[in-house]
C-alpha cells in the first residue's frame, strides 16, 4: 500500500468516522456544539502538554477530552440562566477557551510543534510519517489506527443504543416518560463526538472537522426523513466526498481537506438546488 | 489602541442586536466566511491591500444569503445552517490558502495575521479607514435606529407597520459583515465572534432597556480592549486578540454572577422570598391559635408556635419583634400587637370561615 492509499484510506475513514454523531447533532438542532468542542479541546491538550511535557502521550488525549466535557457542561449550565440562549453560550464559552489557549502557547510553548496555525488547518499530507512499529514491523499510520477505533466505537455505539438515541434526540419528553434518560444519552453523544473531533484533530484541523461533521450529515437528511436511511446516506455521501476531494486535491496540488470539504459544500449546495427545482413544478 | 477601541464600540453595538435576535453564532460564521474572499482577491491581486477586506466583505455577505436559502427551503435547523455555511466556505477558504503558501511571495504573511489577528501591525493609514468606516457604520446604525429596534423585538409589528423586516435584515448582515471584516485585523477569524456575544451578554445581565443595554456593552468592550491592547503591547509574546476575548469573558463571569439579573442577586432574591413567606405562616399561626379564643391578642408559648412553624422560630420572631407585629412581654410568651392583627385582617376571614 503507498503513502497515497494510505491518504485516501484516511480521508474516508476519517469522513465516515465524523459523519456518525453529525446526523445525531444536526436532527437535535445542536450541530454548533462540535465548532465549541474543536476549539476548546485545544486548552486541555495545551495544559496536558504543559504538565507532562510530550506531544505523543495519553494524558493529551485526557486533557482534551476532559476539556471538551467541561465545554459541554458549562454551555448547559449557562443556557440554564434567565438571560442566556444557547447559542450565546457557546458564543461565550469556546472563544474563551480558545483564547487561553493560545496565551498559553505564546507564553510558554512558543518553540515547540504546537503551532496554532497547525492546530487551525491541520494537513492530511503529514499523516503517513507517524507509523504504528511494533517489534519493527510496520503496521501502517498511526493515524489510520485511531480513526479506525473511533469508527468502529462509533458504529458499535450507534447500533447497540440505536433506539434509545433516537428517542432520546427526536422526543426528549417521551425518552424521560418511558425511562430511557436522554440527559444521559445527550452527555454519551457529546463524548462521542468529542471522542472523534479529538481523533480527527491532527488530520484535518479544528475547523474543517465541523465540516465532516456536518455537512454530509445536513445533506443526508436533505435526502431522506428514516433515521436508518440518514445514516446511511450520509456514509456513503462523506466516502465519496472525501474521494472526489483527494482527487481535487491531487489534479490541482492543493490542501486535501479543503478540497475535500469545497466538494461537500458543492454537493450540499446542488442537492439542495435539484430537490427545490423538482418540487416546484408539482 | 484606537483602532480597537473603535471596532469594539461598534462590535459591541451591533453584538446587542444579534444578541437579543438569537443570532449569536451568526459573527462567528461570517467571519470564517471571509476567508475565501480574502484569498481569491488576494490570489487575483497578488498584493495586500485594503481591497483584499472588500473581497472578504463579499464573500461574507455570500455566506449570509446561503444561509437564509438554507433555512428557507430546507428543514434544517438554523444551526445546521450556520454549521454548513461556516465550515464550507473556510474549508474553501484553506483550499486557496494552500496556493497562497507555494506562492514566491513574502506578503503571505498578513493573511496569516487575518487567522488570529494583531493590534500592533497597525499603519496609519489603515487606521484612518477603519475610523472612516466605523463613523459610516455608527451613523447607519443611528440612521435606522427605529426600524432596527422596532424588528428586533417584534418582527410582524414591525410589518405591519410597513417596515420590510427582509430589507432590514439585508442591511444589518452588511453591517455585521462589515464590521466583522475591520475587526479581523485586531482579534482574528476565530475570535471575532466573542467581541459580538460577549460584552452585550455582560450588559444584558445589568439592564432591560436597550439603550442602556448598548451603552454599557460598549463601555465593557472599550474597557476590555484598552486593557487587552495595552496588556499585549506590554508582553511582547502575547498577541492582542486573546488578550482581548479572556478579558471581555472575565467581566461577562462577573456580570453573571454579581449582575442585576445575574446568579447572586437571584439566589438572594430567593432567600429574602423564603424568609417573607416564613414570617406570613408564622403570623398566621397566631390567627390559627386565636381560633378558639375571643381575644385575639392571647400571649402563647414559644414552643406551641415552634411544633408549627418548623426551622430558624426563634430569628423570624424576633424579626417580627422588630416590625412591631408581635410583642414579647414575657420570657417565652409571645402575642400580636394590634399593628400585627392589622396586617393579618385579610386572611382573618379566611382562617375563621
Amino acid at each position: 500500500m503507498n503513502i497515497y492509499h494510505e491518504i485516501l484510506l484516511i480521508a474516508c475513514v476519517t469522513a465516515s468516522a465524523c459523519t456518525l454523531p453529525g446526523v445525531f447533532l444536526v436532527a437535535r438542532g445542536i450541530a454548533l456544539i462540535s465548532d465549541a468542542i474543536s476549539h476548546s479541546i485545544l486548552l486541555g491538550m495545551v495544559i496536558a502538554f504543559l504538565c507532562v511535557h510530550s506531544i505523543n502521550s495519553w494524558w493529551i488525549f485526557i486533557g482534551a477530552l476532559i476539556s471538551g466535557m467541561l465545554t459541554v457542561g458549562l454551555t448547559e449550565f449557562l443556557s440554564h440562566a434567565k438571560y442566556i440562549k444557547k447559542d450565546a453560550a457557546v458564543g461565550l464559552v469556546f472563544p474563551l477557551f480558545f483564547s487561553i489557549a493560545v496565551i498559553l502557547i505564546n507564553l510558554y510553548a512558543s518553540s515547540i510543534h504546537l503551532d496554532t496555525d497547525a492546530v487551525l488547518l491541520g494537513d492530511l499530507v503529514f499523516t503517513p510519517f507517524h507509523r504504528f512499529i511494533i517489534q519493527g514491523l510496520d503496521y501502517g499510520p498511526i493515524t489510520l489506527w485511531s480513526m479506525s477505533a473511533i469508527l468502529g466505537i462509533n458504529i458499535i455505539g450507534i447500533t447497540l443504543f440505536y433506539k434509545e438515541l433516537m428517542v432520546s434526540i427526536f422526543d426528549p419528553d417521551y425518552a424521560h416518560s418511558i425511562s430511557y434518560r436522554p440527559n444521559f444519552f445527550h452527555y454519551a453523544l457529546m463524548l462521542i463526538t468529542s471522542i472523534t473531533i479529538i481523533g480527527a484533530f491532527d488530520t484535518v484541523g479544528s475547523v474543517l472537522v465541523i465540516s465532516f461533521i456536518i455537512v454530509p450529515a445536513a445533506t443526508a437528511h436533505l435526502l431522506s426523513y428514516n433515521l436508518a436511511y440518514i445514516l446511511l446516506h450520509a456514509l456513503g455521501i462523506s466516502i465519496s466526498t472525501a474521494i472526489a476531494g483527494y482527487i481535487l486535491a491531487q489534479y490541482t496540488q492543493g490542501s486535501i481537506t479543503g478540497a475535500i470539504t469545497l466538494v461537500q459544500g458543492i454537493v450540499f449546495f446542488s442537492i439542495l438546488g435539484i430537490l427545490n427545482y423538482r418540487k416546484k413544478p408539482s | 489602541m484606537i483602532g480597537t477601541c473603535l471596532v469594539a464600540t461598534v462590535n459591541g453595538m451591533l453584538g446587542c442586536f444579534t444578541l437579543l435576535r438569537q443570532q449569536s453564532l451568526i459573527g462567528d460564521t461570517l467571519a470564517h466566511a471571509t476567508l475565501p474572499g480574502i484569498c481569491i482577491f488576494f490570489l487575483l491581486l497578488q498584493q495586500k491591500s485594503f481591497l483584499i477586506l472588500l473581497g472578504g466583505v463579499c464573500s461574507a455577505l455570500l455566506g449570509a444569503c446561503l444561509f437564509f436559502v438554507i433555512t428557507q427551503y430546507t428543514h434544517l435547523k438554523k444551526d445546521s445552517a450556520l454549521g454548513i455555511i461556516l465550515s464550507f466556505f473556510f474549508g474553501t477558504g484553506t483550499y486557496f490558502l494552500s496556493f497562497i503558501q507555494k506562492l514566491p511571495h513574502a506578503q503571505k504573511a498578513g493573511i496569516h495575521k487575518l487567522l488570529f489577528g494583531n493590534a500592533s501591525t497597525i499603519l496609519e493609514h489603515e487606521l484612518i479607514v477603519i475610523a472612516l468606516l466605523c463613523c459610516g457604520i455608527l451613523f447607519f446604525i443611528l440612521q435606522w435606529w427605529p426600524e432596527l429596534y422596532i424588528s428586533t423585538f417584534d418582527k410582524h409589528f414591525s410589518h405591519s407597520l410597513g417596515i420590510h423586516p427582509i430589507k432590514v435584515d439585508i442591511v444589518f448582515l452588511i453591517l455585521l459583515a462589515v464590521t466583522i471584516t475591520l475587526s479581523l485585523h485586531l482579534v482574528g477569524i476565530v475570535l471575532v465572534s466573542s467581541l459580538l456575544v460577549a460584552a452585550p451578554l455582560a450588559a444584558r445581565q445589568w439592564t432591560n432597556n436597550l439603550h442602556i443595554l448598548m451603552i454599557l456593552s460598549v463601555i465593557f468592550s472599550c474597557i476590555a480592549s484598552c486593557l487587552g491592547t495595552y496588556i499585549s503591547s506590554i508582553a511582547p509574546h502575547i498577541a492582542t486578540g486573546p488578550t482581548i476575548v479572556v478579558i471581555i469573558s472575565c467581566i461577562t463571569f462577573f456580570s453573571l454572577i454579581f449582575g442585576i439579573q445575574g446568579y447572586l442577586h437571584k439566589f438572594i432574591n430567593k432567600r429574602k422570598m423564603m424568609y417573607q413567606i416564613k414570617e406570613h405562616t408564622m403570623l398566621k399561626n397566631f390567627l390559627l391559635f386565636n381560633e378558639r379564643d375571643t381575644d385575639p391578642l392571647k400571649l402563647h408559648d414559644i414552643k406551641a408556635l415552634a411544633a408549627i412553624g418548623k426551622k430558624s422560630t426563634n430569628k423570624i420572631l424576633k424579626s417580627l419583634l422588630q416590625k412591631g407585629y408581635i410583642c414579647n412581654p414575657s420570657g417565652t410568651m409571645w402575642g400580636l400587637t394590634a399593628l400585627g392583627l392589622k396586617k393579618l385582617q385579610p386572611y382573618g376571614k379566611k382562617i375563621s370561615l
